[in-house]
């Protein structure tokens, strides 16, 4: 098991000039962050600005229309796409609906990784799954199919599965998307407590404020007029202090909330 | 009823609405509530200022209760009184040259897309023939069962239906000049040349090939692909292969089956005329029919699943992420199955015999 590492200046995730979008659409210019080794780091923004997008450019499923991406030292934007999938095995993502795959048991999905890409015995593989598993309380539910279990266990199979093959990196799109507040604050505890044990890096978008005060230790602040990162830094520094008006208010939703 | 009385009254304003009107008062103070019908009311009125030689029209709302202010606002009745609508987006009509040359772009795309995927099945093949073992053939076997074994009572029913219907044409027409007992070659030859490989193909396009674009395509539209390739494998590698692979090994056993069960048929109507007996027939089947006829209808239906699994599968990648998509990726998908059939059986249809002379064999 890695060291907890938090706070360390080690770069893991780094963005430079980066421009995102479609064919001819572009969503972001110019964006430059990186994510430090061990940090739980938060991309948030008002809904229609561009979160998911820049997720899927920074896990290479769409190609940046300028800029570089760097995984670990690796740039994903002009890696082949042999040397691609070489980099995104370094890495799990966690998908809004865990996007698991429909014809097989829970425990076959979190095994997929493991029997696809390491050459383990049936036995050790079939453990594996199920270590990961209980570390997200799923055990008991090894074979059950996808469709029979609920949205917030289909997130935290999707999760095991992400963490399959041990990866430095964890992405997150939305994760408390279609959850109840209760469901919701239980993932956040979980995330925090796999942080602790295991010091992966976690990149996060969400737009959940309550989600981001427990979680974050640092978020990037998108804006969909500018098409850039307006602020950055502590969320609760942010809140308090922040230059932006806006965000000064979308960070202090709860204060409209009535008593 | 409300609808129309709110109609009567806007056209009523048109009409006494003449262009030196400056100002309009409309008395709402006895209106205390948000009342819908009086605002589409107000909401037609402004829409009439809006028209050429009114756009000087002013509205005033005198003793109006204050928390109408905002809805009236939202309205499009701005504080000076005037009203402005928002600009709807409106659809540009293109010229025809500009469909044209979009609809030619469009089919040079979809064209460079399917070669590129032609290009990964063919890397898909070489992939499996280095690493067998990646191969998952319990899922090929879930793919037989449920394109082939299920497809069985469907394949029997439809063939043998072909075959009598065959043989009822050709005695009608052959028993006129006493030829009667040559329709086991025209059913022999029409069922196990042709008929039967695309009977078979046919169906499987409505079963397996819109089977696997929905499947494809509900997995993109629940993010599986994008999952398979963020976990570093290939789309193209874990979900093609098994599914055509299944497909190539059944339909030739299909073809087989409905081969024989439309012969069957053809005879089965032949025995109620009074020329020929079910011996007869079957007789003369031996007589006409060669194993290389047995073997063109082989050689078609392994063509015909490798163009339905194919295109099946390259419509579900190519589904819009969308509920609707799905579906119109399935309907294309039996569509184009279809089309690809039929050519394909007019290239094997004439290639086969040149093949044949190769061997020495006159066919």
């Amino acid at each position: 098991m890695r060291e907890k590492t938090a706070n360390s200046e080690e770069i893991v995730v780094e963005v430079r000039n980066l421009s995102t979008g479609y064919d001819d659409f572009i969503v972001h210019e110019n964006l430059n962050f990186e994510v430090r080794r061990g940090e739980i780091f938060v991309i948030l923004g008002g809904s229609g600005c561009g979160k998911s997008t820049l997720l899927k450019h920074l896990i290479g499923l769409n190609p940046p229309l300028a800029g570089e991406i760097l995984v670990n030292g690796e740039n994903l934007a002009s890696a082949s796409e042999k040397e691609k999938l070489d980099i995104m095995r370094g890495f799990g993502v966690l998908y809004q609906s865990g996007a698991l795959f429909s014809s097989m048991t829970i425990e076959e999905n979190v095994a997929l990784p493991l029997t696809t890409f390491t050459k383990l015995p049936r036995r050790i593989v079939e453990s594996m799954a199920r270590v990961k598993l209980s570390l997200v309380d799923l055990q008991g539910f090894e074979s059950f199919l996808p469709g029979e279990i609920s949205g917030g266990m289909k997130k935290r199979a999707g999760l095991a599965r992400a963490m399959a093959l041990d990866p430095e990196i964890l992405f997150f799109d939305e994760p408390s998307a279609g959850l109840d507040p209760i469901s919701s604050a239980e993932l956040d505890q979980l995330i925090l407590s796999l942080r602790e044990e295991t010091g992966v890096t976690m990149v996060i978008v969400t737009h959940e404020l309550d989600s981001i005060f427990t979680v974050a230790d640092r978020v990037i602040i998108l804006d969909k007029e500018s098409a850039g990162i307006i602020d950055q830094g502590d969320p609760r520094e942010l809140r308090d202090n922040s230059s932006n008006e806006w965000v000064k208010r979308f960070l202090n939703r709860d204060s409209m909330k009535r008593v | 009823m409300r609808a129309e009385i709110v109609e009567e009254a806007a056209e009523a304003f048109e009409a006494a609405l003449a262009s030196t009107v400056a100002i309009v008062r409309f008395d709402l103070s006895s209106t205390v509530t948000t009342h819908y019908w009086s605002m589409a009311y107000l909401k037609l009125c402004g829409e009439i200022t809006l028209r050429e030689g009114f756009n000087n029209v002013k509205f005033e709302f005198p003793g109006i209760d204050a928390k109408l202010l905002g809805a009236l606002a939202r309205l499009g009745f701005s504080d000076k009184g005037v009203y402005l609508h928002a600009p709807k987006r409106v659809m540009e009509s293109r010229g025809v040259f500009v469909s044209t040359g979009g609809a030619v772009l469009k089919i040079l795309e979809d064209t460079g897309k399917l070669m590129s995927y032609a290009k990964d099945l063919v890397k898909t093949v070489f992939y499996f023939i280095r690493h067998p073992r990646k191969l998952n053939f319990g899922e090929v076997l879930f793919y037989m069962d449920q394109t082939g074994a299920d497809a069985v009572p469907i394949v029997m029913l439809i063939c043998f239906l072909m075959g009598m219907i065959l043989s009822f044409q050709g005695v009608a027409q052959l028993s006129r000049f006493g030829l009667s007992i040559f329709v086991s070659d025209l059913v022999g030859h029409s069922i196990v040349r042709e008929l039967g490989p695309l009977m078979v193909a046919i169906i499987c396009t409505g079963r397996a090939g819109s089977a696997f674009a929905a499947e494809i395509g509900t997995m993109k539209v629940n993010e599986e692909l994008d999952a398979m390739t963020t976990m570093g494998l290939k789309p193209v590698y874990l979900l093609v292969m098994p599914k055509m692979l299944g497909l190539i090994l059944v339909m030739p056993m299909l073809t087989l089956i409905g081969d024989f069960v439309g012969i069957i048929g053809g005879g089965v109507m032949a025995a109620t005329s009074n020329d020929i007996t079910l011996f007869s027939y079957f007789n003369r089947i031996t007589v006409s029919l060669m194993p290389a006829n047995v073997m063109e209808s082989l050689v078609k239906s392994v063509v015909f699943a490798f163009f339905v699994g194919a295109i099946g599968c390259f419509k579900g990648f190519e589904s819009e992420s969308d509920a609707k998509g799905v579906g119109g990726a399935t309907t294309s998908a039996v569509v184009s199955g279809v089309f690809l059939i039929v050519l394909a059986d007019a290239a094997v249809t004439f290639a086969f015999p040149q093949f044949m002379r190769l061997f020495g064999i006159d066919y």
